[in-house]
């Protein structure tokens, strides 16, 4: 690793991640940090008459992705990607969910309308034809094509089985049929696993065969099959129903996974921390402790629980001070650094970088 | 005969055949519909926020219990309108405009009628505008804004600023969701935060003027 070269090389990145994927670190921790940016004088204008015009106009997305990753140093282990997106609901829109935009994320129209609907659902297979698919596969497509090996294209976001079936139905719904209806529910949530595992290998093997490594939304790096496995619905339910029902869908998604990164999103999640931990192929977590409960430092217990438990973490620090506290609380190993707060120039961002790197060793 | 302590049990285990059928027994034994919301669903309800604010249950819980209320209130709701019986106060609820998330708003929503507050529901996506001609409306003692996303808080402050111009009598704003907290509440002049459904009963009542 050469310390003085502050930005992003593939083959040191891949090794730093590699080492914090095992619980330690090379020479530092993996960081990704964003700099301030000027609206790109290349960023195409939006001419569309709605969102949903917007959002699925593949050229549109392509190049004013381009245009943010070209206005963008890549510094430290930041991988320049970009994560074809129409939203969370991706998977739910496989078993028939329409999507509603807005200005920054879409919404699932529920399609499960009745407890007894789950016996039609479980009995339709997952339509890898429909538009918000084929939307998605043509973004691979010309994103690839435009970014011509200088930026990654992304795995897109994907929820897994639980916020599939609350997608479709409805939290409350789902809650109350958890309670009527359990062996339902168990079945209709294998299928929706089902539909999130297959979708995971199709994109996987599509993004594989245009020369793309393993990297998401949250900007991990790895060579092999790796994703964030989540469930933002077991927030609602017991650890007893989450044991129960949750955790084996959650089991079958890490399956087919060489490295993980699980999505721990909100306090309300945090009673679920032990059953987390217990992830027979859990390599790291992510958490997310959301607007308006930081800083990151806030939560050293959290974080040392985790690594106590062996294994690595994401500590999405609101900002440099932040997250050099966390880092002289819990020392450098297992530790992975995302910098929230944008540095106002590359200088200031180099800076923290070869202070990571002096408290690293 | 079935005890009015049955019946508090029987909503806070979420039993909604039991629930219904003591409310039946209830009534038939002479037990005025005021008093079997009063002395048998509002505690059962009580229970259940109590239970919900320690952790002890979780939503599909709560839900259920509910839902076993909202069956006997079925029954009751009738008897009381011929009787000329109205909660005491009234609470309007909604999330704010730009925010589709509803499953804080519903779960407040539902711990108010438990706590017997007339409770009316904007549903999502709700301008201030919308909630000033309600508050005007229905002459609401509470006003709940509820929110998921932090792109929409400023929508909350947006909408306080406006019923609080607004100057109505005997109108409290309380507000709540994921990225609030108690301090965003203060510098927006909310008059009060609740982190969860049972505290926000605790909250309503207090701002009321009636002991939590």
């Amino acid at each position: 690793m050469n310390p003085r070269n502050h930005y992003f090389t593939p083959a040191a990145a891949h090794a730093r991640f590699e080492a914090w994927w095992q619980g330690g670190r090379l020479d530092r921790p993996p960081v990704s940090l964003w700099v301030e940016t000027k609206h790109s004088p290349r960023a195409p204008r939006s001419t569309h008459a709605t969102l949903r015009e917007r959002w699925l106009d593949v050229d549109f997305q392509v190049e004013s992705a381009l245009a943010g990753l070209e206005a963008s140093p890549a510094l430290g282990d930041t991988v320049p990607s970009w994560t074809p997106n129409v939203g969370p609901d991706l998977t739910s829109t496989l078993f028939g969910a329409e999507l509603v935009f807005g200005e920054n994320t879409s919404w699932c129209q529920h399609t499960v309308p009745e407890t007894a609907d789950w016996e039609r659902f479980i009995a339709t297979p997952p339509d890898f034809d429909n538009l918000y698919w084929r939307t998605i596969d043509a973004m691979i497509t010309r994103a690839a094509e435009r970014f011509a090996g200088r930026y990654y294209v992304a795995m897109p976001d994907l929820h897994g089985s639980f916020d599939i079936l609350a997608g479709l139905r409805g939290p409350e719904d789902l809650c109350l049929d958890i309670v009527d209806e359990p062996e339902l529910v168990r079945r209709a949530s294998l299928h929706a696993t089902h539909g999130y595992v297959e979708a995971y290998r199709r994109l996987y093997q599509r993004l594989t065969a245009l020369g793309q490594p393993s990297t998401t939304w949250c900007n991990y790096l790895h060579t092999g099959t790796a994703y964030v496995p989540s469930c933002d619905f077991w927030c609602l339910v017991s650890r007893e129903i989450a044991a129960d029902l949750i955790r084996p869908t959650i089991e079958l998604e890490m399956a087919p996974l060489e490295r993980t990164i699980f999505h721990l999103d909100g306090p309300q999640a945090l009673h679920h921390v032990d059953l987390m931990l217990q992830l027979p192929r859990l390599n790291a977590v992510q958490w997310v402790f959301g607007a308006g409960h930081g800083p990151a430092a806030r939560w050293l217990e959290t974080f040392r629980t985790i690594r106590q438990a062996g294994k690595a973490i994401q500590v999405l620090a609101e900002d440099a001070d932040d997250a050099l506290t966390v880092l002289r609380e819990l020392g450098p190993d297992g530790m992975w650094i995302s910098v929230g707060t944008p540095f106002p120039n590359a200088g200031r961002a180099t800076e923290f970088l070869d202070t990571v790197h002096s408290l690293s060793t | 005969m079935p005890q009015l302590t049955d019946l508090t049990a029987a909503v806070a285990a979420g039993k909604r055949t039991d629930t219904v059928r003591i409310t039946q027994e209830l009534l038939a034994a002479g037990i005025g519909p005021e008093a079997i919301v009063e002395k048998g669903l509002v505690p059962g309800m009580a229970i259940v926020g109590d239970q919900f604010k320690r952790n002890e249950i979780f939503v599909p819980e709560m839900l259920v219990a509910a839902r076993a209320m909202k069956e006997a209130l079925k029954i009751l709701e009738p008897l009381l309108a011929t009787a000329g019986i109205k909660p005491k106060y009234t609470a309007l609820i909604g999330t704010v405009q730009g925010d589709l998330h509803d499953i804080g708003k519903n779960l407040i929503s539902m711990m108010w009628r438990g706590a017997n507050f007339a409770v009316v529901d904007l549903g999502t996506n709700v301008s201030p505008e919308r909630y000033l001609a309600a508050a005007q409306e229905h002459k609401a003692n509470i006003i709940g804004l509820s929110a998921l996303l932090t792109t929409t808080m400023p929508a909350m402050k947006e909408t306080v600023r406006i019923l609080k111009a607004a100057g109505l009598p005997n109108m409290k704003i309380m507000i709540g969701g994921a990225p609030i907290t108690q301090a965003f509440a203060d510098d927006i002049g909310a008059d009060g935060y609740a982190a969860d459904a049972g505290t926000a009963v605790d909250v309503a009542k207090r701002l009321v003027g009636e002991a939590a």
